[in-house]
């Protein structure tokens, strides 16, 4: 239950806001100080959003700094500006630094064909031959010295597991750490040796004890054709090299079927692999020397 | 026209509204300042005063309207224009909560509102009276918007809310009561 109001409060208040409401002066009280602003407030227009204009010039001003930043290009040239070393740069420099090192590789080492190691500093593409036993690389680079080149011994075959070159000594560094140097820092072999390696002629095993003259001057000639594919030739016919490791590839396979024959002969066979006989052959005249495959008491 | 006085009460401007222009454009403007009024005060700090004068407007035309049908039953026409503007006003509420307030292109000129500290100043003053006053009571804060920002008498916030002045006086010294205490509240620092 309230408590009754007394009249005079009652009137004191209605004589207040009479005042108030005639916007009449209703003293210090602080009621009376706090609704006469309130009053006033209701006298004054309301503080409404912002003109229609302003809003324009705004959006004008807006759109006149867009079309500048646009048209300046700032913000393209933020966009596509590089820091000085980013990953990007660093993948293609690792790249070229993997290209330029002719080590062994995955596919080369599950081949057991290692036929050129060591960084060379030579640019190019590798041709990988598992039938022939023989990497060939096809250098992209400049053009070798006909002195640098070996001369074409057909009658020195190469061994079909190449002895590792010194070179080979030095492992292919993990990616990592190969990207990270630059390419100045790798170690680089002679020029000589480095353009000499990579050219591999197909080795050619003629048994000259068990073969006729006319068919050993046929394998001479056909050596002949076998020449070693210079990195001239490569860079400037990768067909014509492709065609000559095919010849190589039918050159090899001639003995093989003239030893076959011979032994459906009777004659006296030669016995072990070609590519595996220890065939001692003189370096420098092909056929001059003809020895014995292991095993075959020699003919008297 | 010209038996027309500037005091004659509401309710003898309407009565003569059918037969004299005069007294007509009187009573349009008195309404219309009503309607203002009472729209700025209810609408708050945060209305816009384009709003408050549509509402004014559109109160001064549902007057102009209910004029040839009104009939005087001893009711202040102050009441009738008070239940006009208050649902006027709640019509404009939803709408601009519904959607944006369109606003006119109004040429430059001389501002004829306050300076930017007498604003600030007015502005808290009005603000703190706005938020005292949305603790009060609904109807007693309505008895304190008509009596001081409209303007009403005792009289006529009764017949415009449906009371006797008797309770009109009662509930307004509550409010005011109330009022006094949350401002003694926040001299202490209780009320934030």
């Amino acid at each position: 239950m309230s408590s009754p109001t007394p009249l005079s409060a009652l009137a004191a208040d209605d004589l207040l806001l009479e005042r108030l409401g005639s916007r009449a002066d209703a003293g210090g009280e602080p009621v009376a100080v706090l609704l006469s602003a309130f009053a006033r407030h209701a006298d004054t227009p309301l503080a409404g959003p912002a003109r229609r204009g302003g809003r324009g010039r705004r959006r004008f001003v807006t759109v006149l700094t867009a079309i500048t930043v646009v048209a300046s290009g700032a913000s393209v040239a933020a966009a596509v500006t590089l820091p000085h070393r980013t990953s990007g740069d660093r993948a293609h420099h690792g790249l070229s630094t993997r290209a330029a090192f002719d080590g062994p590789t995955g596919a080369t080492r599950a081949t057991d064909s290692t036929g050129a190691t060591g960084p060379t500093g030579a640019e190019g593409l590798v041709a990988l031959a598992p039938a022939a036993g023989v990497v060939t690389n096809v250098v992209s680079g400049p053009a070798p010295r006909p002195t640098d080149l070996p001369a074409p011994a057909p009658s020195t075959p190469a061994p079909a597991k190449a002895t590792p070159a010194p070179s080979t000594s030095v492992p292919p560094e993990p990616r990592e750490q190969a990207s990270s140097r630059p390419a100045r820092a790798m170690p680089k072999q002679p020029p000589a040796v480095a353009r000499a390696k990579p050219v591999q002629a197909t080795p050619v095993h003629v048994e000259p004890a068990t073969l006729t003259r006319a068919e050993v001057n046929r394998a001479e000639a056909t050596q002949v054709q076998t020449k070693p594919v210079t990195m001239e030739r490569a860079e400037a016919k990768p067909a014509k090299a492709k065609r000559d490791q095919v010849k190589m590839e039918r050159a090899e396979a001639k003995p093989v079927k003239a030893k076959r024959d011979q032994v459906k002969g009777g004659e006296q066979e030669p016995t072990g692999d070609p590519a595996t006989a220890p065939t001692a052959r003189s370096a420098g005249s092909a056929g001059a020397t003809r020895t014995a495959p292991v095993g075959v008491p020699p003919r008297r | 026209m010209d038996g027309v006085d500037s005091t004659a009460t509401l309710r003898h401007l309407a009565e003569l509204a059918g037969t004299d222009d005069h007294a007509r454009d009187v009573l349009l403007n008195r309404v219309r300042d009503m309607a203002v009024r009472y729209a700025r005060a209810r609408l708050g700090r945060f209305g816009a005063e384009d709003a408050a004068q549509d509402v004014a407007q559109e109160v001064c035309m549902a007057v102009l309207m209910a004029l040839p049908a009104y009939q005087d039953r001893g009711l202040p026409f102050e009441a009738f224009v008070y239940t006009i503007a208050s649902r006027k006003l709640a019509d404009a509420q939803r709408s601009a909560m519904r959607s944006a307030t369109p606003v006119a292109d109004v040429p430059d000129g001389v501002d004829p509102a306050h300076g930017p500290e007498a604003a600030a100043v007015l502005n808290d003053e009005a603000g703190l009276a706005f938020a005292l006053m949305e603790r009060l009571p609904a109807q007693q804060r309505e008895i304190i918007t008509l009596r001081v920002a409209v303007g009403f008498s005792t009289e006529e916030t009764a017949a415009a809310l449906g009371m006797t002045p008797g309770a009109v006086r009662v509930a307004q010294h509550r409010g005011l009561t109330r009022l006094r205490s949350l401002l003694g509240d926040l001299e202490t620092g209780v009320v934030a």
